[in-house]
């Protein structure tokens, strides 16, 4: 009995530690780095100290100064002083020059007193800003990048302040990006829901063929699909010569349907249908064609029997497959990348930038915890009102 | 008009099925049912008699012919118009809705008042004797209850006609015999007109005024359980119904009341039923309880000797199994009275049968 349990989990440990090493480790180390970032603290780590007995306002004394100008040389020595620069430069704009230029001025510039020497060097260190901006990022801990994540930032005070208006962009962007993944989600439902009735109640032949068209596209490589689209979208496009010749519009009013939301919309729609038409097939299969024959018989009008017999069942499979494209949708990067435009970028888009463009990794981290957090309670809604248990995957 | 009971109150007139154009389910179909009246539609799979059943209610139209209920053409009448109640096999009960609301729902299509349906229901599941169930779910009910719930949904709208296909088929045997007479005593005592699918001949039996049986999908022989066990008209009734034994041979002499056939070069007088003068060649069917063990021969014109090969103890009776006329086991059930025991494989006896008992048949080609 212990012996066959042990066996059990040795079989199970190489898919625990392929989960650990692809799954947890990193999910793990971007929550850490949302939270903890102790870049600031590291190169400047006597500075950020003596920063602490400051009281905050006004400029800190000679003392602390000579400290931000020993390290600021050593920083540029060691070649860390460019990081240190984007860093500040992300809490506050304009001093990332300001340190490199500082960096720069050191070599040539006089000794103490330090308090006149920097200013002189570079104006920043003459603001009680930049030495703000010095304490705040030196925090090992900071909460800073969920409150940017959710449009708020520090003010100058350290009190919690809703960020400038042009930087308010995420909060816009989260409710963007529920609002478009639930459009989605009803027009694959919209879609779907027919196509999958059709697999499930045609004849044998016809279904497996249908079945095949279904997933066809599902085997075809995502850029080769959403790139088509672009060729059907497009000004000079398919859809659009086609409406032209058609008379249906003018050539010079040709419609915008790619690079925009419409083509986000489209493009993720087509991409997405599969995850809604295969598990509301495999519920759909199991309610047996007798079903509808007997409700038929019993008086019910086709709609009828449809609206009280046959939707009810078919229920799971609706939960099922509005659940997965959802949450899918909710985290989906390439499309919109790819057709989205600038109206058509959700969440995920900018997440993505974060990482590879700006590489404020701490950002992206604190966006995309705030995104896991969105879907968590979402999934728990919806095992609130549905029950997780009667969904039925197939 | 049409309620006159001579009247066919369901009518089939020669239709046929058939999904791809080239072979067909059905085949020239045509019955007529009275009102009251118990049909069964039997056969084995495949021979055409849930399709039969199907283009009644409505799930499926006729490829050609015509189909009448109470006089009137339904061809082109949706199912819910057709007020037809359906047990079907696997019972079909609508596993979301209580019992109770299941009993509802044909009353609901049909816009009765609420307190109505409350009653209609209570009295239906009083019928079924499952008055304690109504609050709960099909899955929660053994399989004869949710056949009794089936059954009870299709009478609860007090059809004309109530369709049955294979109802018993997915329940074990014992409760399947209780059903037959509890579906026989429904029937009777709310004298509705009942057509009932199923491929086991005992429940035909028991259940129907009338038989027809079905083979690929056309009708061989339309009769009453007794006769069709006595007088089959076709080799395929004769061997479907019941035992018989089955020896061929070849037509010497024909006259329409007897004719001699030569088997294994004896001759056996045998009663014509399906065979002419031009024929040649005929089975002969004798029902194995019909062959009389060691007889006075001038009472029975057939008498044969037959070598035994096994002797089968029933209980009732004894089964025995002989070689006669270049046939092996040849089937004879004797009763089990005194005078019957001390035959032992191996002997040989003397089996004799009426003129009467013996009929010859079509060779069982096919038309």
């Amino acid at each position: 009995m212990a012996k066959a349990r042990t066996g059990a989990i040795m079989l199970a440990l190489p898919l625990t530690a392929f989960i650990l090493v692809t799954f947890i480790a990193p999910l793990g180390s971007m929550f850490m780095r949302s939270l903890y970032d102790p870049l600031v603290a590291d190169i400047m780590p006597e500075t950020v100290a003596a920063l602490e007995e400051w009281d905050g306002t006004g400029l800190p004394p000679e003392q602390v100064y000579a400290l931000a100008a020993r390290e600021l040389e050593r920083a540029r020595e060691e070649k860390t002083i460019g990081k240190l620069a984007t860093r500040l430069n992300r809490d506050t704009s304009g001093l990332r020059s300001a340190v490199m230029r500082t960096g720069r001025g050191l070599k040539r510039a006089g000794g103490p007193p330090w308090s006149e020497t920097l200013p002189a060097i570079n104006a920043a260190w003459g603001e009680p800003a930049t030495w703000q901006a010095l304490a705040r990022t030196g925090a090992r801990v900071t909460p800073v990048y969920y409150l940017n994540a959710v449009d708020l930032t520090f003010g100058s005070d350290g009190g919690i302040v809703r960020q400038p208006e042009e930087r308010r962009i995420y909060t816009a962007l989260f409710i963007k990006t529920i609002r478009v993944s639930l459009t989605i989600t009803l027009l694959c439902l919209a879609i779907g829901y027919p196509v999958a009735y059709l697999i499930a109640h045609s004849p044998p032949r016809l279904s497996r063929l249908l079945l095949v068209l279904v997933l066809v596209p599902f085997w075809t490589s995502l850029l080769v699909r959403t790139t088509s689209w672009i060729v059907l979208l497009q000004q000079q496009g398919v859809v659009n010569d086609l409406l032209v010749r058609f008379g249906l519009i003018p050539d010079e009013q040709r419609l915008t349907m790619i690079h925009n939301m419409t083509g986000t919309l489209v493009a993720m729609t087509h991409v997405l249908l599969p995850f809604m038409i295969l598990p509301l097939y495999s519920v759909m299969r199991g309610i047996p064609a007798v079903q509808m024959q007997a409700a038929m018989s019993l008086g019910a009008s086709w709609p009828r029997a449809f609206y009280r017999v046959y939707l009810p069942q078919s229920l799971p499979g609706v939960g099922a497959g509005c659940l997965l494209v959802f949450i899918l949708a909710i985290g989906y990067y390439i499309t919109p990348a790819l057709v989205g435009g600038q109206s058509g970028q959700l969440i995920s888009n900018f997440i993505a930038y974060h990482i590879q463009t700006s590489l404020n990794w701490g950002l992206a981290a604190a966006l995309g915890c705030v995104l896991f957090v969105a879907v968590l309670l979402l999934f728990l809604l919806y095992d609130r009102v549905l029950g997780l248990d009667r969904m039925k995957l197939g | 008009m049409a309620d006159n009971n001579n009247h066919a109150f369901v009518k089939f007139s020669e239709v046929s099925k058939s999904y791809d154009g080239r072979t067909f389910s059905v085949m020239d179909f045509s019955l007529s049912v009275k009102r009251g009246e118990f049909v069964t539609l039997l056969g084995p799979s495949g021979s055409g008699k849930t399709t039969c059943l199907k283009m009644l209610a409505g799930f499926e139209e006729p490829s050609s012919g015509e189909i009448w209920l109470n006089g009137r053409p339904v061809n082109q009448v949706k199912p819910w118009k057709r007020n037809i109640g359906v047990v079907f096999q696997h019972y079909a009960l609508f596993p979301h809705m209580t019992i109770a609301e299941n009993l509802a729902f044909p009353l609901q299509a049909r816009r009765i008042a609420g307190n109505e349906i409350e009653r209609s229901v209570m009295r239906a599941l009083d019928m079924v004797q499952l008055q304690d169930f109504a609050g709960r779910r099909p899955a929660h009910l053994s399989g004869g209850q949710q056949q009794r719930v089936a059954i009870a949904r299709a009478l609860v709208f007090e059809p004309d006609l109530i369709l049955m296909d294979e109802p018993l088929g997915a329940l074990d045997r014992r409760l399947r015999e209780e059903m037959q007479y509890e579906i026989r005593n429904l029937q009777q005592r709310l004298d509705v007109t009942m057509i009932y699918v199923t491929h086991d001949q005992g429940e035909a039996m028991v259940l129907s005024d009338r038989v027809a049986v079905m083979d690929q999908g056309r009708i061989c022989q339309v009769a009453s359980p007794e006769a069709l066990y006595e007088e089959p008209q076709r080799l395929f009734v004769a061997n479907f119904i019941g035992e018989n034994n089955q020896v061929e041979g070849r037509i010497v002499e024909w006259s329409p009341d007897e004719c001699r056939v030569e088997v294994a070069g004896q001759t056996v007088r045998a009663f014509p039923v399906a065979v002419n003068e031009n024929d040649s060649h005929t089975c002969l069917t004798i029902r194995p309880e019909r062959v009389a063990l060691n007889p006075t021969p001038d009472l029975y014109p057939n008498c044969f000797e037959a070598e035994v090969e096994d002797i089968i103890f029933m209980g009732d009776y004894l089964r025995i199994h002989a070689a006669l006329l270049g046939h092996s086991q040849f089937i004879v059930k004797i009763p089990n009275i005194i005078g019957h025991g001390g035959i032992l494989p191996g002997d040989t006896v003397t089996l004799g049968w009426l003129v009467t008992d013996c009929r010859a048949l079509d060779g069982g080609r096919a038309e």
